[in-house]
Protein backbone atom coordinates (compact mmCIF):
# COMPACT_ATOMS: atom_id res chain seq x y z
CA UNK A 1 0.00 0.00 0.00
CA UNK A 2 1.40 3.14 -1.18
CA UNK A 3 1.98 6.39 1.64
CA UNK A 4 -0.49 8.21 -0.54
CA UNK A 5 -3.63 5.78 -1.04
CA UNK A 6 -3.01 6.04 3.31
CA UNK A 7 -3.19 9.27 3.82
CA UNK A 8 -6.32 10.63 4.48
CA UNK A 9 -6.78 14.33 4.13
CA UNK A 10 -9.00 16.10 7.16
CA UNK A 11 -12.70 15.63 6.48
CA UNK A 12 -13.34 19.75 5.26
CA UNK A 13 -16.78 20.71 7.22
CA UNK A 14 -19.04 22.89 5.58
CA UNK A 15 -16.73 26.20 5.55
CA UNK A 16 -20.21 28.33 6.16
CA UNK A 17 -20.91 26.58 9.34
CA UNK A 18 -17.35 26.23 10.44
CA UNK A 19 -17.25 29.84 10.75
CA UNK A 20 -20.57 30.08 12.61
CA UNK A 21 -20.29 27.57 14.98
CA UNK A 22 -17.16 28.83 15.72
CA UNK A 23 -16.47 31.30 18.78
CA UNK A 24 -15.75 34.59 16.45
CA UNK A 25 -18.75 33.17 14.30
CA UNK A 26 -21.11 33.39 16.84
CA UNK A 27 -20.13 36.47 17.76
CA UNK A 28 -20.56 38.25 14.27
CA UNK A 29 -24.17 36.96 14.54
CA UNK A 30 -24.52 38.27 17.61
CA UNK A 31 -23.35 41.51 16.52
CA UNK A 32 -25.73 41.60 12.80
CA UNK A 33 -29.23 40.69 15.04
CA UNK A 34 -27.50 43.37 17.74
CA UNK A 35 -27.19 45.62 14.87
CA UNK A 36 -30.23 44.96 13.03
CA UNK A 37 -32.28 45.56 16.52
CA UNK A 38 -30.40 48.74 17.01
CA UNK A 39 -31.85 50.10 13.54
CA UNK A 40 -34.79 48.74 14.44
CA UNK A 41 -34.83 50.82 17.60
CA UNK A 42 -33.77 53.69 15.66
CA UNK A 43 -36.72 53.49 13.16
CA UNK A 44 -39.04 53.06 16.16
CA UNK A 45 -37.94 56.17 17.92
CA UNK A 46 -37.92 58.37 14.62
CA UNK A 47 -42.35 56.73 14.47
CA UNK A 48 -42.79 57.56 18.35
CA UNK A 49 -41.47 60.69 17.93
CA UNK A 50 -44.06 61.60 15.42
CA UNK A 51 -46.93 62.11 18.58
CA UNK A 52 -44.92 65.38 18.79
CA UNK A 53 -46.66 66.40 15.16
CA UNK A 54 -50.31 68.13 15.66
CA UNK A 55 -52.11 70.10 18.84
CA UNK A 56 -53.42 66.17 20.12
CA UNK A 57 -50.47 64.31 18.76
CA UNK A 58 -52.39 63.25 15.48
CA UNK A 59 -48.84 62.57 14.16
CA UNK A 60 -48.26 59.07 15.04
CA UNK A 61 -52.05 58.23 14.45
CA UNK A 62 -50.88 59.17 10.80
CA UNK A 63 -47.80 57.43 10.98
CA UNK A 64 -49.47 54.43 12.46
CA UNK A 65 -52.35 54.39 10.01
CA UNK A 66 -49.30 53.88 7.19
CA UNK A 67 -47.63 51.19 9.17
CA UNK A 68 -50.84 49.06 9.61
CA UNK A 69 -51.99 49.90 6.02
CA UNK A 70 -50.39 46.77 4.34
CA UNK A 71 -50.90 43.59 6.46
CA UNK A 72 -48.82 41.36 4.77
CA UNK A 73 -45.84 43.76 5.12
CA UNK A 74 -46.58 44.33 8.62
CA UNK A 75 -46.56 40.69 9.77
CA UNK A 76 -43.27 40.02 7.63
CA UNK A 77 -41.35 42.63 9.34
CA UNK A 78 -42.93 41.53 12.58
CA UNK A 79 -41.82 38.11 12.27
CA UNK A 80 -38.56 38.97 10.68
CA UNK A 81 -37.92 41.07 14.13
CA UNK A 82 -39.01 38.30 15.75
CA UNK A 83 -36.55 36.03 14.31
CA UNK A 84 -33.62 39.00 14.59
CA UNK A 85 -34.39 38.30 18.50
CA UNK A 86 -34.37 35.36 18.93
CA UNK A 87 -31.34 34.87 16.86
CA UNK A 88 -29.86 37.39 19.20
CA UNK A 89 -30.88 35.65 22.61
CA UNK A 90 -30.35 32.06 20.73
CA UNK A 91 -26.53 32.88 20.12
CA UNK A 92 -26.15 34.70 23.40
CA UNK A 93 -27.32 31.94 25.55
CA UNK A 94 -24.87 29.53 23.50
CA UNK A 95 -22.15 31.82 24.29
CA UNK A 96 -22.62 32.44 27.78
CA UNK A 97 -22.96 28.70 28.38
CA UNK A 98 -19.50 28.23 26.51
CA UNK A 99 -18.09 31.30 28.52
CA UNK A 100 -19.39 29.38 32.02
CA UNK A 101 -17.83 26.09 30.75
CA UNK A 102 -14.27 27.57 29.78
CA UNK A 103 -14.15 29.37 33.66
CA UNK A 104 -15.65 26.47 35.93
CA UNK A 105 -14.17 27.19 39.19
CA UNK A 106 -14.09 30.50 40.31
CA UNK A 107 -11.43 33.01 41.73
CA UNK A 108 -12.36 33.40 45.83
CA UNK A 109 -11.26 37.06 45.23
CA UNK A 110 -11.05 38.63 41.81
CA UNK A 111 -10.36 42.39 40.95
CA UNK A 112 -12.04 44.49 38.38
CA UNK A 113 -9.73 46.60 35.99
CA UNK A 114 -11.49 48.11 33.19
CA UNK A 115 -14.66 46.37 32.38
CA UNK A 116 -17.78 48.26 32.75
CA UNK A 117 -20.51 48.18 34.73
CA UNK A 118 -22.53 48.03 31.11
CA UNK A 119 -20.46 44.88 30.05
CA UNK A 120 -20.85 43.20 33.41
CA UNK A 121 -24.77 43.55 33.15
CA UNK A 122 -25.34 42.66 29.73
CA UNK A 123 -27.46 39.27 31.00
CA UNK A 124 -29.32 41.15 33.53
CA UNK A 125 -30.15 44.56 31.25
CA UNK A 126 -31.19 42.23 28.29
CA UNK A 127 -33.35 39.77 30.13
CA UNK A 128 -35.06 43.13 31.91
CA UNK A 129 -35.70 44.59 28.29
CA UNK A 130 -37.02 41.47 27.17
CA UNK A 131 -39.50 40.93 29.73
CA UNK A 132 -40.59 44.86 29.10
CA UNK A 133 -41.18 44.29 25.51
CA UNK A 134 -43.21 41.00 25.99
CA UNK A 135 -45.67 43.76 28.13
CA UNK A 136 -44.67 46.25 25.59
CA UNK A 137 -46.45 44.34 22.76
CA UNK A 138 -49.02 43.11 24.65
CA UNK A 139 -50.33 46.41 25.71
CA UNK A 140 -50.08 48.41 22.49
CA UNK A 141 -49.82 46.09 19.83
CA UNK A 142 -52.20 43.44 21.38
CA UNK A 143 -54.85 46.00 22.36
CA UNK A 144 -54.06 44.83 26.24
CA UNK A 145 -54.02 48.98 27.04
CA UNK A 146 -57.58 50.22 28.07
CA UNK A 147 -57.38 52.90 25.98
CA UNK A 148 -56.67 51.13 22.67
CA UNK A 149 -59.95 51.51 21.66
CA UNK A 150 -60.52 55.51 20.80
CA UNK A 151 -60.24 57.31 17.56
CA UNK A 152 -59.46 60.82 16.69
CA UNK A 153 -61.19 63.45 14.62
CA UNK A 154 -60.66 61.97 11.56
CA UNK A 155 -61.59 58.67 12.71
CA UNK A 156 -58.12 57.13 12.76
CA UNK A 157 -57.18 55.00 15.32
CA UNK A 158 -56.13 57.34 17.92
CA UNK A 159 -52.47 56.01 19.02
CA UNK A 160 -51.71 59.29 20.81
CA UNK A 161 -53.95 59.00 23.49
CA UNK A 162 -53.39 55.95 23.78
CA UNK A 163 -49.87 56.66 24.66
CA UNK A 164 -50.27 59.52 26.79
CA UNK A 165 -53.01 57.89 29.08
CA UNK A 166 -51.31 54.76 29.55
CA UNK A 167 -48.22 57.00 31.02
CA UNK A 168 -50.28 58.40 33.44
CA UNK A 169 -50.37 55.33 35.19
CA UNK A 170 -47.27 55.58 37.37
CA UNK A 171 -46.19 52.02 36.96
CA UNK A 172 -46.32 51.99 33.39
CA UNK A 173 -44.33 55.31 33.20
CA UNK A 174 -42.01 53.97 35.76
CA UNK A 175 -41.61 50.46 34.19
CA UNK A 176 -40.92 51.86 30.55
CA UNK A 177 -38.21 54.63 31.90
CA UNK A 178 -36.47 51.64 34.20
CA UNK A 179 -36.54 49.52 31.20
CA UNK A 180 -35.17 52.87 29.01
CA UNK A 181 -32.45 52.75 31.31
CA UNK A 182 -31.37 49.45 31.00
CA UNK A 183 -32.14 49.32 27.26
CA UNK A 184 -29.35 52.65 27.58
CA UNK A 185 -26.95 50.11 28.94
CA UNK A 186 -27.38 47.49 27.23
CA UNK A 187 -26.47 49.40 24.28
CA UNK A 188 -23.79 51.67 26.25
CA UNK A 189 -22.06 48.34 25.44
CA UNK A 190 -23.76 47.11 22.43
CA UNK A 191 -22.97 49.83 19.88
CA UNK A 192 -19.00 50.35 20.66
CA UNK A 193 -18.69 45.97 20.95
CA UNK A 194 -20.13 45.61 17.41
CA UNK A 195 -17.49 47.50 15.73
CA UNK A 196 -15.20 45.66 17.68
CA UNK A 197 -16.54 42.54 16.49
CA UNK A 198 -16.66 43.39 13.23
CA UNK A 199 -13.16 44.31 13.05
CA UNK A 200 -14.14 47.89 12.23
CA UNK A 201 -11.89 50.21 14.89
CA UNK A 202 -8.32 50.32 15.28
CA UNK A 203 -6.21 50.90 17.91
CA UNK A 204 -6.42 54.89 17.58
CA UNK A 205 -10.48 54.67 17.29
CA UNK A 206 -11.48 52.55 20.13
CA UNK A 207 -11.97 55.63 22.48
CA UNK A 208 -13.89 57.52 19.80
CA UNK A 209 -15.77 54.60 19.06
CA UNK A 210 -16.24 53.72 22.29
CA UNK A 211 -17.51 57.19 23.48
CA UNK A 212 -19.68 57.90 20.40
CA UNK A 213 -21.53 54.79 21.22
CA UNK A 214 -22.28 55.76 24.62
CA UNK A 215 -23.62 59.05 23.54
CA UNK A 216 -25.56 57.48 20.91
CA UNK A 217 -27.09 54.94 23.32
CA UNK A 218 -27.82 57.40 25.67
CA UNK A 219 -29.39 60.13 22.77
CA UNK A 220 -31.99 57.46 21.88
CA UNK A 221 -33.26 56.66 25.32
CA UNK A 222 -33.26 60.53 26.16
CA UNK A 223 -36.01 60.47 22.85
CA UNK A 224 -37.57 57.54 24.50
CA UNK A 225 -38.23 59.05 27.46
CA UNK A 226 -39.01 62.57 26.67
CA UNK A 227 -42.58 60.78 26.12
CA UNK A 228 -43.42 60.01 29.28
CA UNK A 229 -42.28 62.60 30.64
CA UNK A 230 -44.47 65.02 28.17
CA UNK A 231 -47.23 62.69 28.86
CA UNK A 232 -47.37 62.86 32.48
CA UNK A 233 -45.65 67.03 32.65
CA UNK A 234 -49.05 67.63 30.45
CA UNK A 235 -46.64 68.87 27.61
CA UNK A 236 -48.66 66.52 25.29
CA UNK A 237 -52.18 66.17 25.05
CA UNK A 238 -55.02 64.14 24.54
CA UNK A 239 -58.22 65.21 22.65
CA UNK A 240 -60.95 65.81 25.03
CA UNK A 241 -63.77 63.73 25.81
CA UNK A 242 -66.33 66.07 24.73
CA UNK A 243 -64.69 66.75 21.06
CA UNK A 244 -64.06 62.94 20.39
CA UNK A 245 -66.46 61.46 17.67
CA UNK A 246 -68.83 58.70 18.59
CA UNK A 247 -67.70 55.47 16.88
CA UNK A 248 -70.69 53.37 15.94
CA UNK A 249 -70.12 50.26 16.53
CA UNK A 250 -70.72 47.95 13.30
CA UNK A 251 -70.50 44.22 12.94
CA UNK A 252 -67.11 45.06 11.47
CA UNK A 253 -65.72 46.67 14.37
CA UNK A 254 -64.26 44.41 16.68
CA UNK A 255 -65.28 46.03 19.80
CA UNK B 1 7.60 43.52 56.08
CA UNK B 2 5.06 41.32 57.66
CA UNK B 3 2.30 39.64 55.36
CA UNK B 4 -1.35 37.14 55.89
CA UNK B 5 -0.59 35.13 52.68
CA UNK B 6 -3.89 32.63 51.70
CA UNK B 7 -2.12 30.58 49.40
CA UNK B 8 -4.14 27.73 47.11
CA UNK B 9 -2.74 24.87 47.66
CA UNK B 10 -3.72 21.43 45.43
CA UNK B 11 -2.46 18.00 45.62
CA UNK B 12 -3.05 17.52 42.23
CA UNK B 13 -5.35 18.93 39.36
CA UNK B 14 -8.84 16.06 40.31
CA UNK B 15 -7.93 16.72 44.12
CA UNK B 16 -9.97 19.29 46.01
CA UNK B 17 -8.11 22.74 46.67
CA UNK B 18 -8.10 25.19 49.16
CA UNK B 19 -6.07 27.77 50.97
CA UNK B 20 -3.68 27.60 53.33
CA UNK B 21 -2.82 31.13 55.50
CA UNK B 22 0.21 31.49 55.65
CA UNK B 23 2.26 33.91 57.58
CA UNK B 24 4.86 35.94 56.00
CA UNK B 25 7.10 37.81 58.85
CA UNK B 26 9.96 39.78 58.32
CA UNK B 27 10.19 39.76 54.40
CA UNK B 28 12.47 42.59 53.06
CA UNK B 29 10.85 44.77 50.85
CA UNK B 30 13.07 44.46 48.17
CA UNK B 31 12.35 40.72 47.82
CA UNK B 32 10.05 40.25 44.55
CA UNK B 33 7.34 38.47 44.84
CA UNK B 34 8.80 34.93 43.79
CA UNK B 35 11.86 35.80 46.14
CA UNK B 36 9.03 36.06 48.67
CA UNK B 37 7.82 32.79 48.01
CA UNK B 38 11.00 31.30 48.09
CA UNK B 39 11.59 32.60 51.43
CA UNK B 40 8.07 31.03 52.49
CA UNK B 41 9.05 27.82 51.07
CA UNK B 42 12.46 27.35 53.17
CA UNK B 43 10.45 27.98 55.94
CA UNK B 44 8.04 25.66 55.03
CA UNK B 45 10.61 23.02 54.54
CA UNK B 46 12.31 23.44 57.40
CA UNK B 47 9.46 23.13 59.47
CA UNK B 48 8.83 19.93 57.37
CA UNK B 49 6.13 21.10 55.73
CA UNK B 50 5.66 21.01 51.30
CA UNK B 51 7.12 24.03 49.98
CA UNK B 52 4.45 25.77 47.46
CA UNK B 53 4.67 24.59 43.85
CA UNK B 54 4.48 28.04 41.28
CA UNK B 55 5.93 28.61 37.80
CA UNK B 56 8.86 30.57 37.36
CA UNK B 57 12.06 30.49 34.89
CA UNK B 58 13.68 33.69 33.73
CA UNK B 59 12.64 36.00 36.96
CA UNK B 60 13.47 39.17 34.27
CA UNK B 61 9.90 39.49 32.89
CA UNK B 62 10.37 37.94 29.27
CA UNK B 63 9.40 34.53 29.60
CA UNK B 64 6.16 34.32 30.67
CA UNK B 65 6.20 31.60 32.98
CA UNK B 66 4.61 33.06 36.34
CA UNK B 67 1.65 32.46 36.45
CA UNK B 68 0.38 33.56 39.95
CA UNK B 69 -3.24 35.50 40.35
CA UNK B 70 -2.21 37.85 43.12
CA UNK B 71 -4.94 39.60 45.22
CA UNK B 72 -7.63 38.49 42.05
CA UNK B 73 -5.03 39.83 39.15
CA UNK B 74 -3.12 37.89 36.88
CA UNK B 75 0.28 38.29 37.00
CA UNK B 76 -0.27 40.98 40.24
CA UNK B 77 -0.97 44.24 40.29
CA UNK B 78 0.86 47.17 37.75
CA UNK B 79 1.92 45.97 34.33
CA UNK B 80 4.57 43.08 34.04
CA UNK B 81 5.09 39.74 35.10
CA UNK B 82 4.61 38.66 38.91
CA UNK B 83 8.46 38.21 39.30
CA UNK B 84 8.45 42.10 37.99
CA UNK B 85 6.57 42.77 41.75
CA UNK B 86 7.93 43.78 44.50
CA UNK B 87 6.64 43.91 48.20
CA UNK B 88 7.01 47.13 48.46
CA UNK B 89 4.34 47.69 46.36
CA UNK B 90 2.28 46.29 49.17
CA UNK B 91 1.77 47.66 52.60
CA UNK B 92 3.01 45.96 56.28
CA UNK B 93 0.44 43.77 57.46
CA UNK B 94 -1.52 43.23 54.19
CA UNK B 95 -3.58 39.64 53.03
CA UNK B 96 -2.29 38.97 50.04
CA UNK B 97 -4.48 36.38 48.69
CA UNK B 98 -2.79 34.06 45.43
CA UNK B 99 -4.61 31.58 43.20
CA UNK B 100 -3.27 30.02 40.26
CA UNK B 101 -4.55 31.00 36.58
CA UNK B 102 -8.30 30.22 36.58
CA UNK B 103 -9.41 28.90 33.04
CA UNK B 104 -10.92 25.63 32.16
CA UNK B 105 -8.10 25.11 29.14
CA UNK B 106 -5.25 25.71 31.96
CA UNK B 107 -5.51 22.37 34.59
CA UNK B 108 -3.60 22.96 37.89
CA UNK B 109 -1.05 20.59 37.88
CA UNK B 110 -0.15 21.31 41.64
CA UNK B 111 -0.84 24.07 43.56
CA UNK B 112 -0.29 27.37 41.91
CA UNK B 113 1.25 25.43 38.34
CA UNK B 114 -0.91 25.40 35.68
CA UNK B 115 -1.01 23.56 32.54
CA UNK B 116 -0.89 25.77 29.56
CA UNK B 117 0.19 23.27 26.57
CA UNK B 118 -3.49 24.58 25.12
CA UNK B 119 -1.21 27.80 24.04
CA UNK B 120 0.97 25.09 22.88
CA UNK B 121 -1.28 23.36 20.43
CA UNK B 122 -2.91 26.83 19.71
CA UNK B 123 0.51 27.86 18.37
CA UNK B 124 1.05 24.28 16.54
CA UNK B 125 -2.00 25.04 14.84
CA UNK B 126 -0.71 27.94 12.27
CA UNK B 127 1.44 30.13 14.74
CA UNK B 128 4.63 29.62 12.45
CA UNK B 129 5.71 30.75 9.18
CA UNK B 130 6.51 27.39 7.48
CA UNK B 131 9.26 28.71 4.89
CA UNK B 132 12.48 28.86 6.04
CA UNK B 133 14.17 32.33 6.13
CA UNK B 134 17.76 31.23 5.39
CA UNK B 135 20.39 33.85 6.66
CA UNK B 136 19.98 37.08 7.85
CA UNK B 137 18.94 39.54 4.77
CA UNK B 138 20.38 42.85 4.10
CA UNK B 139 18.51 45.98 5.67
CA UNK B 140 15.26 46.88 4.21
CA UNK B 141 15.44 43.83 1.32
CA UNK B 142 11.97 43.50 2.33
CA UNK B 143 10.50 46.72 2.82
CA UNK B 144 7.89 46.94 5.88
CA UNK B 145 6.76 50.35 6.28
CA UNK B 146 7.83 51.52 9.83
CA UNK B 147 4.34 51.86 11.23
CA UNK B 148 3.54 48.24 10.19
CA UNK B 149 6.66 47.02 11.65
CA UNK B 150 5.94 48.81 15.03
CA UNK B 151 2.26 47.82 15.12
CA UNK B 152 3.38 44.61 14.09
CA UNK B 153 6.37 44.41 17.37
CA UNK B 154 3.31 45.59 19.43
CA UNK B 155 1.51 41.92 19.13
CA UNK B 156 4.93 39.86 18.96
CA UNK B 157 5.57 41.39 22.75
CA UNK B 158 3.24 38.78 23.70
CA UNK B 159 5.24 36.45 26.19
CA UNK B 160 2.51 34.03 25.82
CA UNK B 161 2.15 34.04 29.94
CA UNK B 162 -1.76 33.42 29.72
CA UNK B 163 -2.31 36.28 32.17
CA UNK B 164 -5.31 37.37 29.46
CA UNK B 165 -7.43 34.31 29.52
CA UNK B 166 -6.77 33.76 33.32
CA UNK B 167 -7.95 37.86 33.48
CA UNK B 168 -10.92 36.93 31.24
CA UNK B 169 -14.20 36.87 32.90
CA UNK B 170 -15.03 34.54 29.79
CA UNK B 171 -12.31 32.43 30.07
CA UNK B 172 -11.35 33.33 26.69
CA UNK B 173 -7.50 33.00 25.07
CA UNK B 174 -8.80 35.89 22.08
CA UNK B 175 -5.65 38.60 23.33
CA UNK B 176 -3.15 35.95 22.66
CA UNK B 177 -4.63 34.30 20.04
CA UNK B 178 -5.38 37.79 18.10
CA UNK B 179 -1.60 38.63 19.42
CA UNK B 180 0.18 35.85 17.31
CA UNK B 181 -2.30 36.25 14.43
CA UNK B 182 -2.17 39.68 13.99
CA UNK B 183 1.95 40.02 14.46
CA UNK B 184 2.55 37.19 11.88
CA UNK B 185 -0.58 38.38 9.48
CA UNK B 186 1.20 42.08 9.93
CA UNK B 187 4.49 41.14 8.26
CA UNK B 188 5.37 40.18 4.23
CA UNK B 189 6.69 37.01 5.63
CA UNK B 190 3.56 35.88 7.42
CA UNK B 191 1.02 36.94 4.58
CA UNK B 192 0.76 33.65 2.38
CA UNK B 193 -0.43 31.94 5.39
CA UNK B 194 -2.23 34.22 6.68
CA UNK B 195 -5.81 32.95 5.99
CA UNK B 196 -5.12 29.31 7.20
CA UNK B 197 -3.12 30.64 10.30
CA UNK B 198 -6.43 32.64 11.24
CA UNK B 199 -8.97 29.64 10.58
CA UNK B 200 -6.72 27.08 12.58
CA UNK B 201 -5.74 28.66 15.06
CA UNK B 202 -9.11 30.19 15.82
CA UNK B 203 -10.68 26.43 15.51
CA UNK B 204 -7.87 25.46 17.91
CA UNK B 205 -8.74 27.65 20.55
CA UNK B 206 -12.07 27.15 20.30
CA UNK B 207 -11.50 23.27 20.44
CA UNK B 208 -9.19 23.55 23.62
CA UNK B 209 -12.46 25.08 25.60
CA UNK B 210 -11.68 28.66 25.82
CA UNK B 211 -14.35 31.01 25.90
CA UNK B 212 -15.50 33.80 24.15
CA UNK B 213 -14.81 37.38 23.81
CA UNK B 214 -17.62 39.25 25.01
CA UNK B 215 -15.52 42.55 24.99
CA UNK B 216 -14.67 43.27 28.97
CA UNK B 217 -10.78 43.96 27.88
CA UNK B 218 -9.57 42.50 31.18
CA UNK B 219 -7.07 40.69 29.09
CA UNK B 220 -5.84 44.27 27.79
CA UNK B 221 -5.55 45.60 31.28
CA UNK B 222 -3.49 42.73 32.86
CA UNK B 223 -1.19 42.04 29.63
CA UNK B 224 2.67 42.58 31.40
CA UNK B 225 3.74 43.03 27.45
CA UNK B 226 0.70 45.43 26.72
CA UNK B 227 -1.11 43.79 23.51
CA UNK B 228 -3.62 46.11 22.70
CA UNK B 229 -7.46 44.91 22.38
CA UNK B 230 -7.54 46.15 18.74
CA UNK B 231 -5.96 42.88 17.89
CA UNK B 232 -9.05 41.12 18.59
CA UNK B 233 -11.06 43.36 16.57
CA UNK B 234 -8.22 43.03 13.51
CA UNK B 235 -8.16 38.91 14.46
CA UNK B 236 -12.58 39.42 14.05
CA UNK B 237 -12.35 40.75 10.74
CA UNK B 238 -9.41 38.38 9.35
CA UNK B 239 -11.10 35.57 9.99
CA UNK B 240 -14.46 36.41 9.01
CA UNK B 241 -12.84 37.48 5.71
CA UNK B 242 -10.61 34.35 5.55
CA UNK B 243 -13.88 32.24 6.44
CA UNK B 244 -15.53 33.86 2.92
CA UNK B 245 -12.01 33.02 1.32
CA UNK B 246 -12.29 29.35 2.05
CA UNK B 247 -16.01 29.39 1.26
CA UNK B 248 -15.47 30.81 -2.28
CA UNK B 249 -12.53 27.79 -2.44
CA UNK B 250 -14.45 24.94 -1.64
CA UNK B 251 -16.89 25.90 -3.78
CA UNK B 252 -14.64 26.73 -6.97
Amino acid sequence: MSVASVYKAPRQANPLWAFLLSSIGKKWIVGISGGLLILFVLAHLAGNLTIYVGPFGEGINVYAQALHANQVLLWLARAGLLAVFLVHIGTTMSLIIANRRARPQRYAVKARLQSTVYVRTMALSGLVVLSFLIFHVLQFAGGLSPYSQLYDLEGRHDVSAMIIMSFHNPLVSGFYLLSLVLLGMHLSHGISSIFQTFGLNGRKSSKLIKHGGLLVAWALMIGFASIPVASVTGFLKVLPDERRPVRELTASSNS
Amino acid sequence: MNFHLKIWRQAEGNKQGGFQDVEAGDIPSEASFLEMLDIVNDRLTEGGDEPVAFDHDCREGICGSCSLTINGIPQGPGRGTACQLYMRKFSDGDTIYIEPFRVGAFPVIKDLVVNRSAFDRVIAAGGYISERCGNAQDANDTPIPKTVADYAMDAAACIGCGACAAACPNGSAMLFVSAKVGHLGLLPQGKPEANRRVRGMVARMDAEGFGNCSNYYECEAVCPAGVPAAFIAKMNRDYALASVRNAVEATA
